[in-house]
């Protein structure tokens, strides 16, 4: 029996899932765009009276001035954290790719970093490079080395919540490179192991070429994924020694909930936004080719 | 038919009546965690009045602003809230609370009750919206058995007494300090500088002038020094009990709450005043505490001032904060047990309230990123200049 779908059964199937991204993204990014526009603080918010005042709450923004450091600290921990975290991951998913006792096992336990939420995280690291107390300067002292001001200098409080951040997000690279290196045929290496390849020939000619749609997308899904990062820092350093450690997604929080400015707040989750859209429209111009695999 | 339509209006008077026989329910909103002594006063209350009724809502802390918030865009909010006295400004500068001033007039809960300082706190331009609930203040803890190790005979009483003491047990080397306190970037920063910033002579409003530069400096050369280790900066207040409790610290700025954990320690303590700064010689520190006030939205304002009065009787509030381990508003409730408490009895008639002011917070925050700046390496002066711009502008 023939069974050929219509095409307005399809459009009609696609309305639920569509009605929640309307509701549940969509709505509140406008909300959010709206609110951005308007002068909507502690005084204003409960008269209902949210006059509209242009871009005087992105200004307000840009001239802050925490702005500058705020974006720098964001750039700088997106970039580490990414490069990091896929490089880690993917070499992990090398690593556990070649066969040896306990491998299911041990790649498990790696695993366990991602399965803690990352208010968990941002907690236990905290203890962690604690100056006096901390594991990471316990083994800097056997080491014979100075101990580090981890989560109170204002140089090392950005490198603090990259370390504990790029932890806590290998595993999800690894896991995903490892599905992709696992989909890649046997035969390939085969045909390789005939023409006597070395094995650092073989992971950069045949297995990472293999992956590379994967590498894309991760990039990209880490990138958006990274910076956006909240609850991780905020319990570690709250974004401080005096907004050291804080990336722009922290500090519309502070001006939020800590401040009631929710006009500003909400223009630096838009700014997020929009350099969110810059960076995708980017990654899909370039690294997307249609008809290849991509 | 006639007799049908006469049994059913009947019927449906007695239904429509019933809801006035009812009792009159109202609700309360706290952040007391497990909280037998709200328990015991909301059952104690319900049992005596039956013509109202509590019921008690528990918030966590970091949410509860932020529900009432929410409660108030929605026009749906608790009859009663009991929460942390810095927020009465803020919350009766956009309507939210009921002005309880008149009540207060005809009731026996009676401003001279109340320690001064608690009772201005729930007043703003010139009216009053709250009753302080109970309070806190903080004291210094002394580690004794490291007093006795390095040979300290006399107890600090001012800020020099502070330097040699915490400099005589400070031991880098050994993990060990003289002194320590709390330094967040949050609230608990600015509850524990304030005290020395009154000690100096300043003010909140002040932060330009040299007195406030000479008390950022003392925590200033406690950190250069080393005295006090730099990780002050991430840590809260219930954690810096912790810290003390482990021994390595020779004295500690914090509260009553602290005595909790450090009786479960094996740690050999003291209470002592804070220091004076000799200029202006008097112990200052700084008030804490929750107030319960009534919610302008509350359709029944008369029963919730009534659960009020009854929550502010003095063996209910004595009890309750037995039931708590906190130290009662009402002065004649307080009922303390312990050396170390009667300390911070005495150290309660030094107890200054912060600024009264609905954008606290962000005052609170412009002395944080000052101290903060101050203790990593930026100059202290330029540091409260710069808070002092921005505080200035919101007191305009």
């Amino acid at each position: 029996m023939k069974f050929s779908f219509n095409k307005t059964i399809l459009y009609f199937m696609i309305i639920p899932a569509f009605l929640i991204v309307l509701f549940f993204s969509f709505y509140p990014l406008i909300y959010n765009i709206n609110l951005s526009f308007r002068e909507v603080n502690a005084n204003t918010l409960l008269s209902g009276e949210w006059s509209f005042t242009g871009l005087s709450n992105y200004l307000a923004v840009l001239k802050d001035s925490s702005f500058l450091l705020i974006l720098k600290n964001t750039v700088i921990f997106v970039f580490a954290c990414v490069i990091l975290q896929i490089s880690v991951g993917l070499f992990l998913a090398l690593y556990f790719n070649n066969d040896f006792p306990y491998k299911h096992l041990i790649r498990g336990l790696f695993l366990l970093g991602w399965i803690i939420p990352p208010a968990v995280i941002g907690t236990i690291w905290r203890w962690f490079l604690n100056y006096d107390l901390g594991v990471i300067n316990y083994f800097l002292y056997l080491m014979g080395l100075k101990p580090v001001s981890w989560l109170v200098s204002n140089n090392f409080s950005l490198i603090s919540v990259i370390i504990a951040n790029v932890w806590f997000n290998i595993p999800f690279n690894m896991i995903l490179f490892t599905s992709s290196l696992t989909s890649i045929p046997e035969n390939i290496y085969d045909a390789a192991a005939v023409d006597g390849t070395t094995y650092f020939q073989k992971t950069f000619y045949i297995t990472l070429p293999l992956i590379k749609s994967t590498l894309y997308v991760l990039i990209i899904l880490n990138t958006i994924y990274t910076f956006r990062s909240f609850s991780l820092i905020w319990n570690m350093t709250k974004g401080g020694p005096v907004y050291s450690s804080t990336i722009l997604p922290v500090w519309s929080y502070i001006q939020s909930f800590n401040h009631y400015e929710f006009g500003m707040a909400t223009a630096i989750s838009v700014l997020i936004f929009f350099l969110l859209l810059i960076i995708s429209i980017i990654y899909i111009k370039f690294f997307v080719r249609p008809g290849v695999e991509g | 038919m006639k007799k049908m339509v006469f049994v059913l209006s009947i019927l449906f008077v007695v239904l429509f009546q019933t809801p006035v026989l009812m009792a009159a329910e109202i609700e309360i909103w706290h952040y007391f965690a497990d909280s037998k002594g709200m328990e015991f006063v909301v059952d104690k209350f319900n049992e005596i009045n039956e013509d109202v009724q509590v019921k008690s809502r528990y918030i966590h802390v970091s949410e509860l602003e932020n529900q009432l918030t929410k409660a108030l865009l929605m026009k749906d909010t608790p009859d009663l809230v009991i929460l942390d006295a810095t927020m009465i400004a803020r919350f009766a500068d956009i309507g939210a609370l009921a002005d309880i001033s008149e009540y207060v007039n005809n009731s026996t809960i009676k401003k001279d009750l109340f320690y001064e300082e608690a009772w201005e706190s729930g007043i703003y331009k010139e009216k009053l919206y709250a009753i302080p609930q109970n309070i806190n203040t903080l004291a210094v803890f002394y580690n004794k058995d490291l007093f006795s190790e390095k040979n300290i005979k006399k107890l600090p009483e001012n800020w020099e007494e502070l330097k040699a003491a915490a400099k005589k047990i400070s031991d880098p080397a050994k993990k060990t300090y003289g002194f320590a306190f709390s330094a967040p970037k949050n609230e608990h920063l600015t509850f524990q500088f304030a005290p020395f910033l009154w000690q100096a002579g300043a003010t909140f409003y002040n932060l330009d002038s040299k007195k406030a530069s000479r008390a950022l400096s003392l925590w200033q050369e406690m950190i250069y020094n080393t005295y006090s280790p730099k990780s002050v900066l991430n840590t809260p207040q219930y954690e810096l009990a912790i810290n003390f409790a482990a021994g390595n610290i020779g004295m500690m700025i914090n509260g009553p709450w602290a005595i909790g954990v450090l009786e479960n320690a094996d740690i050999n303590y003291g209470v002592i005043k804070m220091p004076v700064n000799k200029a202006v010689n008097k112990p200052y520190s700084v008030l804490g505490g929750e107030s319960i006030a009534i919610m302008s939205g509350s359709k029944e304002k008369e029963a919730s001032w009534k659960f009020i009065e009854f929550f502010m009787q003095k063996d209910i509030i004595s009890k309750w904060c037995k039931y708590e381990d906190r130290i009662s508003a009402r002065k004649d409730a307080i009922n303390v047990k312990s050396p170390e408490m009667e300390v911070f009895i005495e150290q309660l008639d030094f107890a200054i309230k912060r600024p009264v002011h609905p954008e606290y917070t962000k005052i609170s925050s412009a002395v944080q990123t000052a101290v903060q700046s101050a203790l990593t390496g930026s100059n202290a002066e330029d540091s409260l200049k710069r808070a002092q711009e921005t505080i200035g502008k919101l007191t305009k």
